[in-house]
């Protein structure tokens, strides 16, 4: 018996893949194998492969791969019990190899908490770049293999000095060796070695740049604006800005980045980026009111009185046409009903 | 004569901890390395391990699950968080595991004061409570063995930055808490505090430490003593421990200063505090050792 | 548009290292007033070194965290109650949590200013608290300006609202104080603040310098009350902001009113810059390693004042005091060989 919330997830998944009948065949019978599955967007793909196995009988297999498998298994015990799903314990800091039969693998392995790239950006360049050797080694020993797909980062071209969306051929400079760019310098490491792996190996590979996202599974301890609007939200405490909430972001709920990642899978291109997240961008103040809508009640908002006077530009957010165009995608949850379901789904887990 | 044979031991943790501990065991005459696992094959420590002919293992736990005659102790270095699931395993296959994290499931082990018991009690979990406390803990025991009922101990350990990695300084609370427990139960005084702090000077400062007892009326001459003795007891498996400032009284405390200086095994000799650690560890371990190999020759 | 300053006062806490702690409840409870009165933003409280800093190794306080916290806490009603507060001296467990319950506002958490990696999980804990937490570096002297950003950011990430940087050695001149604040407001996207020191006299000067180079918080207290020569005195820097058109939202004469209160209660010795702040300001060494420098400069025959320079060339940090002992020894056969 699925709970309410669980209903919802499944509902999300099949209304985000409604759309392409050419993308589902695709991916009938195959097997996908994704490095860093227990994270945010390998639980949304669980979710998805689970609905789309269940209502259109598709026979897809999902592995997996995760550096602590246990802890999730523990905590998803109604996806990691099918049997259609498989969860392997695998760092992708050591060699390893994928399942003999994986015709899809998607490379989601990363740390993308900031506050391990502050604390121990060496482990987050390991795993950043070994990482992504790994996986392409064990890509290349597939016979089967018909596409890997790397999930980057919205960070590798650079911080955006202006405002505006962001396209897969926009660049801005930075200085190379710092030590906050360990990252962005260890993703964009990771994208030319898939582009060596692709030439010198004739291996069939796509790159996506992901931007940000909402939904459930997200960790809400993480630093980021939306987490902590929400976190102070649901404890009643009051929000705090400490810049005139002028920054903007755009958010993507996980059923369509699930959807999207499969669809890059079917139809990407080899050599090609496809940006990934929403095209419709918030201002932090706005976004607060979003919440509220959610919540059902005012926010205390409060300026910190420490703000600077002139806030500096701070827009990222993606440029849309080219991976509209190319993978047949849209975005199928619009930004309310996506903070209103996520912000339901962290009540009800923490009442 | 029938030829000396060597306890078993495997290592879970690859960091600095577990591959110094490891390049310890290989000069120990009861124990032997037949196994060093971790999470990955990437680390320093497997290419050292690799380097030195001991079985590696990027399965972790699951390297001995698979293979529970590899090794009969174990030394898990690995974190507190994981060491709750290793003794889950570990309890079950009749291991003797020695804890480098500062869970405290088991018991806690000062081999200079507690040795003995801690043997005796056939305790297969033995927490070795943290570097600040090895050093620190059997002087405020030596102390307390002279005025019983001391009402405040506080001991403030510098180590250098250098020698302080991620783990380190993400768990400083544990660290503290971990070891004013361990300073409460072989002191016995009522109120406990540990400082510690990260010196990032260059060069790297030696491991140091500083124990202050509050006490009236100190019987210095007693207390120099007892420390004295207890100094001695530590040398014998700590060769660069040394007193740097010897009990003195100052108002209503009494002061003792320490400093390790590391064996330089497998990292730098500033490193005092990790290898303070893992010298005690092996002591108590070699004990372990002996005590098994002791029976096993007397049931043949 | 007027620039507005967050002013925090840390007068009951960094002035604390001035009377060795030993700041009563009276003192506490009738400044607490008169800063409020005044409309002193954050009044900061504590023992010199911060919550759970009260040891036989820095000095004991008079009053322990929770009574100066509770003391406080029933003389602020608007202004906000701020802490300082250094990972390694205190825990979440026995001390943050009491802290929250005593009903601190502002959380600053203060590291050396190149371990700025040991603040995470007390930002972190403190964030989800849903309590206001800073960022704070000491000493920031000791880092170049490059390594400071560094450290800055790994606050930012960790959630910290706003950054502080500590002259805790008295050591800037203003052109110092330009370079490092316009770096840290460059590459942070939270409020930059500074704490001044006076040891060479620019106490005051640094603060506007700050504030000119995008700093939008300052630290200062009354009198200047505070370890050492003292910080920037802060009813001269209301005076002086009121002056250039600055907002800080305190009003000068309740301030001086306060500074009165102050010198009748418990600032019995006005802070001034006496020769040992000089030669460790210049150095760029930590004051504290006054007395064993006297002992090592007695005991070798040589000038502490020569000692404390080299020790700055040596960059020595507290808890080094072994060098002392070894540079007195380098300077005595110096001068024996001339």
């Amino acid at each position: 018996m699925m709970s309410a919330l669980s209903s919802q997830l499944q509902k999300d998944c099949l209304d985000a893949a409604s759309g392409s009948g050419e993308i589902r065949a695709g991916l009938a019978g195959q097997r996908i194998a994704v490095t860093g599955g227990t994270g945010f967007l390998g639980s949304w793909i669980a979710e998805m492969v689970a609905a789309l196995n269940d209502e259109y009988k598709l026979g897809i297999t999902l592995d997996l791969y995760s550096r602590n498998a246990a802890d999730w298994v523990k905590a998803n015990q109604r996806l990691a019990t099918r049997g259609d799903i498989h969860v392997v314990t695998q760092d992708v800091r050591s060699p390893f190899a994928f399942h003999s039969a994986t015709s899809y693998v998607i490379h989601a392995a990363g740390i993308p908490d900031n506050r391990v790239h502050a604390s121990d950006p060496l482990r987050v360049f390991q795993t950043t770049v070994q990482g992504m050797a790994h996986a392409l080694e064990a890509a290349a020993q597939l016979p089967d293999l018909k596409r890997l797909v790397n999930l980057s980062s919205s960070l590798v071209n650079g911080t955006p000095d202006r405002t505006g969306p962001i396209a897969e051929s926009d660049f801005f400079a930075a200085p190379a060796g710092q030590l906050h760019g360990v990252y962005r310098d260890a993703k964009r490491g990771a994208e030319s070695l898939c582009a060596a792996y692709r030439s010198q190996f004739r291996l069939p590979i796509s790159t996506i740049r992901p931007f940000t996202f909402v939904g459930p599974y997200q960790e809400l301890d993480r630093p980021w604006a939306i987490n902590s609007f929400m976190r102070d939200m649901l404890s009643g405490s009051e929000i705090r800005m400490h810049n005139d909430g002028s920054a903007r972001r755009s958010y993507l709920y996980g059923s369509d980045a699930a959807w999207w990642t499969l669809a890059a899978l079917v139809k990407g291109v080899d050599g090609q980026v496809y940006n990934m997240g929403s095209a419709d961008p918030v201002s932090h103040l706005e976004l607060i009111k979003l919440i509220e809508k959610a919540a059902r009640r005012e926010a205390k908002t409060v300026f910190s009185e420490a703000k600077p006077e002139v806030s500096k530009p701070d827009d990222l957010y993606p440029e849309l046409s080219h991976s509209h165009r190319s993978l047949g995608v849209r975005q199928n949850c619009s930004l309310e009903q996506a903070i209103s379901k996520t912000y339901r789904w962290y009540s009800e887990k923490s009442a | 004569m029938t030829q000396k044979s060597k306890v078993k031991v495997g290592i879970i943790g690859t960091g600095n901890i577990g591959t110094d501990l490891m390049v310890k065991i290989m000069r120990s005459e009861w124990l032997e390395c037949t196994l060093f696992a971790g999470r990955n094959f990437n680390s320093a420590g497997m290419q050292k391990a690799n380097e030195l002919g001991v079985h590696i293992s990027d399965r972790g736990i699951d390297a001995i699950v698979q293979n529970p005659d590899i090794c009969d102790i174990v030394f898990d270095a690995t974190s507190a968080h994981a060491h709750h699931e290793h003794w889950a395993i570990l309890d079950k296959l009749g291991k003797t595991v020695i804890d480098m994290t500062p869970a405290k499931l088991g018991a806690l082990c000062i081999p200079a004061i507690n040795a003995k018991e801690a043997l005796d009690s056939g305790a297969r979990n033995i927490n070795m409570i943290t570097c600040g406390g090895q050093a620190s803990i059997p002087i405020a025991n030596a102390i307390a063995q002279v005025h019983p009922n001391i009402g405040y101990i506080e001991v403030a350990s510098s180590i250098s930055s250098r020698s302080a990695g991620p783990a380190t300084r993400h768990n400083l609370d544990e660290y503290i808490d971990a070891t004013e427990q361990a300073l409460q139960k072989f002191s016995g005084a009522v109120r406990c505090k540990a400082i510690l702090i990260l010196n990032p000077a260059r060069p790297p400062i030696d491991m140091q430490t500083t124990i202050y007892a509050q006490i009236e009326n100190p019987d210095i001459e007693k207390i120099r003593v007892s420390v004295e003795a207890m100094v001695k007891k530590i040398n014998a498996y700590v060769p660069g421990y040394k007193m740097i400032v010897n009990p003195t009284v100052d108002g209503n405390r009494v002061i003792v200063t320490i400093k390790v200086v590391g064996a330089g095994d497998y990292l730098p000799p500033y490193a005092g505090n990790l290898d303070i650690i893992n010298c005690a560890a092996i002591a108590i371990a070699e004990q372990v050792a002996e005590i098994k190999l002791r029976k096993e020759q007397n049931n043949d | 548009m007027t620039k507005k300053i967050l002013i925090t006062d840390p007068t009951l806490r960094d002035g604390n290292h001035a009377v060795r702690h030993q700041l009563t409840a009276e003192n506490v409870a009738h400044y607490c007033r008169a800063a409020e009165a005044a409309g002193v933003p954050i009044v900061e409280v504590g023992h010199g070194n911060g919550l759970g800093a009260s040891s036989m190794l820095i000095g004991e306080a008079a009053l322990t965290d929770m009574d100066i916290l509770a003391v406080a806490r029933d003389n602020l009603k608007n202004s906000k109650l701020g802490i300082h507060s250094i990972p390694g001296f205190c825990t979440i467990k026995k001390d943050l949590v009491k802290a929250i319950d005593a009903g601190v506002d502002v959380f600053r958490i203060a590291s050396h200013c190149t371990e700025a990696d040991t603040t995470d999980r007390h930002i972190g804990y403190i964030r989800q608290a849903g309590k206001q937490v800073f960022g704070v570096l000491m000493m920031s002297h000791m880092a170049t300006p490059e390594v400071l950003v560094e450290e800055a950011k790994k606050m930012e990430s960790y959630g910290a609202e706003g950054l502080i940087i500590m002259d805790s050695a008295g050591a800037y001149f203003p052109s110092d104080v330009t370079e490092r604040i316009s770096r840290l407001v460059d590459a942070l996207s939270i409020p930059v603040g500074f704490h001044a020191h006076n040891n060479l006299g620019m106490g005051v000067i640094n603060s506007v310098t700050a504030v000119n180079a995008g700093a939008s918080m300052i630290d200062a207290s009354i009198y200047g009350f505070g370890a050492g020569a003292g910080n920037a005195q802060l009813e001269v820097l209301i005076a002086v902001f009121q002056r250039l058109g600055i907002e800080t939202g305190i009003d000068l004469y309740k301030i001086l009113d306060a500074a009165g209160l102050a010198a009748k209660e418990f600032v019995t010795t006005i802070p001034t810059i006496s020769s040992l702040s000089i030669v460790s300001g210049l150095a760029g060494v930590f004051s504290g390693f006054a007395k064993p420098v006297d002992r090592a400069a007695k005991e070798y025959g040589v000038d502490p004042r020569d000692i404390f320079f080299a020790l700055g060339k040596r960059n020595a940090v507290a808890g080094q005091e072994s060098l002392i002992f070894e540079v007195a020894q380098e300077l005595a056969a110096k001068k024996a060989a001339a």
